[in-house]
């Protein structure tokens, strides 16, 4: 017996029961009624409109609703992540069920720009809702400030199979220093890894754990504000440290093709072993790589024929073109002075900064005097603040050093003034 | 010498013909530079017809693809100036231009102009969102709306 093709009664019954005959007539009669304004025929079908009738229908005021989807993802993508669940998927219910599709979750982009003054949106919930609405889609997720070590666990958990861009900016958790090596045989697929200004948890040994567990990874930020600090660049202990990276990297990415190190305080050794370590390395960034930028000749000859395209390390160049410039004090001073100028105030400010510790503070926050930017210089100055405590705390002759230098000053005095 | 400069002819709407340098077109539309080199625009007869861009929409398209190609060399600063000029626009010229923008494919221009609606989308509230884009029906259900503005005023 053959049901009457009463659509009306139909569409009153579909909350009721769904049987396939009842949703195909639903969707027929949705795909062929366009006189019908509901939001669901533009978000399936957006081939479905004639935009030039609309548009002579609506000449006085456009309606941003009959945007194609692509457009408006677009627009969602370049807003940002924490913006679209806060206030965009409330507007209109368009949006909202454009926000509610996996698809439009591949690309996470929690960016977020100065330090992040509304932690009460409690940004790490939110990070975990969007990786929820993905339902494992997740292709690119960039987050700043907030990765903890569970977010990361989270994200590898529900989504780390299809994972291919992972990037971590100024994260700095100190209590996470466990290995990563159970993380990182979550991700089979990065490919590219961006750790950008992060401090202390991750080190040399997590950086192989992800070479080893990510045969695909080609793509390697690994990225330090290290060249703020001046006065402990020359500290032998950060050359053995960032040495380890570099060894590292050497060790485990022999498939690398692109590779930044900004600021990193790698020497010649370290350089020589990714050299050897990484065959098909197409790019190479070591702007601001300090204990490089003596030996500049050297480095060259090693370069040229190698690497196709390379960055040489050069005190205070511009940064201007990195994406994350906003994020560097110079991004301002750039744009007020040329170049020479800046590199002399580099020149000074260095020379004082070896004299004079306190300086460092001074001379940043009075020359660049931009909220963005003395907020960014002022979490600088508490992470030195930090990690001063810290390696005063680790090493506990301390104290007991100090009292020997001034000893040793003592007596040499002393002799000075018997000779 | 020069050759003298070749001319294509653009179609708007409202059948408004437009003759504009090929070289400026070529440049900034995807779309033209296909047909132009498919040899499917013949220059002595055919003109492109663009259906959903009008004459206003048109005349400003060509303003801009014209001004980058010949001031391309300029300062930073003042392009930039002159593109704030130019998208100092309401919304309803910006949202003809994002379309004419997407159906030519003028990759700088569609930057430029998600740029613009991003920067009028961010920290805004939403009932603000609403009246930037002539948004009257949201299509909540009035529970669901009060349920949400109860919920989270300060969106509001």
């Amino acid at each position: 017996m053959e049901k009457p093709y009463d659509l009306d009664t139909r569409k009153r019954e579909m909350h009721l029961h769904c049987t396939s005959y009842e949703m195909e007539a639903e969707f027929q009669r949705r795909l062929f009624a366009p006189e019908s304004p509901s939001p669901f025929i533009r978000y399936t079908n957006p081939l479905l409109r004639r935009p030039h009738q609309e548009r002579q229908e609506q000449r006085s005021s456009r309606n941003w609703l009959h945007l194609p989807v692509e457009l408006i993802l677009i627009i969602f993508e370049k807003l940002g992540a924490i913006e679209v669940l806060t206030s965009v998927q409330r507007v209109c219910m368009l949006w909202r069920t454009i926000c509610k599709d996996p698809y439009t979750w591949r690309v996470i982009n929690m960016r977020v720009l100065g330090f992040p003054k509304f932690m009460d949106y409690q940004l790490s919930s939110l990070c975990r809702r969007t990786i929820e609405r993905s339902c494992g889609l997740l292709v690119e997720i960039s987050i700043d400030y907030f990765a903890t070590e569970d977010l990361l666990n989270d994200i590898a958990n529900s989504c780390g199979s299809r994972l291919r861009r992972l990037r971590l900016k100024k994260c700095f958790t100190h209590e996470s220093n466990r290995l990563m090596y159970d993380l990182a045989k979550k991700f089979p697929l990065l490919e590219e890894l961006d750790i950008t200004h992060c401090y202390w948890w991750f080190y040399p040994i997590s950086l192989e754990s992800f070479g080893q567990a990510c045969p695909l990874l080609k793509t390697l930020k690994f990225n330090h504000h290290r060249q703020h600090f001046y006065y402990d660049r020359i500290s032998s202990c950060y050359v053995r440290e960032d040495n380890a990276y570099a060894y590292a990297i050497a060790r485990s990415m022999p498939q690398l093709r692109h590779l930044q190190l900004l600021g990193s305080t790698l020497d010649y050794d370290g350089l020589h072993a990714i050299l050897n370590g990484c065959p098909h390395l197409e790019s190479l960034d070591l702007c601001h790589c300090i204990n490089l930028d003596t030996k500049r000749e050297i480095i060259i000859e090693m370069l040229q024929g190698r690497i196709m395209n390379f960055r040489l390390p050069i005190l205070g160049a511009s940064t201007i073109d990195y994406e994350f410039c906003s994020l560097l004090p110079y991004e301002k001073a750039i744009q007020n002075q040329d170049f020479n100028s800046l590199a002399w105030e580099w020149h000074r400010f260095h020379q004082a900064s070896m004299k004079n510790k306190n300086i460092v503070k001074l001379g940043l926050v009075v020359k660049y005097e931009d909220e963005e930017v003395w907020e960014d210089i002022h979490m600088i100055w508490v992470t030195m603040k930090m990690r001063r405590r810290h390696r005063r705390e680790s090493s506990n002759n301390f104290k007991a050093l100090q009292r020997s230098r001034q000893k040793r000053k003592e007596t040499r005095r002393r002799k000075g003034k018997k000779h | 010498m020069g050759s003298p400069v070749k001319k294509i002819m653009l179609c708007s709407s409202e059948k408004e013909i437009f003759s504009v340098e090929e070289q400026v077109m070529v440049q900034h539309s995807v779309i033209i530079n296909n047909m132009i080199e498919d040899g499917s625009y013949n220059h002595e007869e055919s003109k492109i017809p663009l259906d959903c861009v009008d004459s206003k929409t048109l005349k400003k398209v060509i303003d801009y693809c014209t001004h980058h190609t010949h001031h391309h060399n300029d300062n930073q600063e003042d392009l930039e100036a002159w593109d704030a000029q130019f998208l100092n626009v309401d919304s309803n010229g910006l949202y003809d231009l994002l379309m004419a923008a997407n159906y030519l494919e003028i990759r700088n221009l569609l930057d430029l102009i998600y740029g613009t609606i991003k920067n009028m989308i961010k920290g805004k509230k939403i009932d603000e969102i609403r009246r930037i884009f002539n948004i009257k029906d949201h299509g909540f259900t009035p529970e669901e709306e009060e349920q949400n503005r109860k919920e989270y005023p300060h969106f509001y």
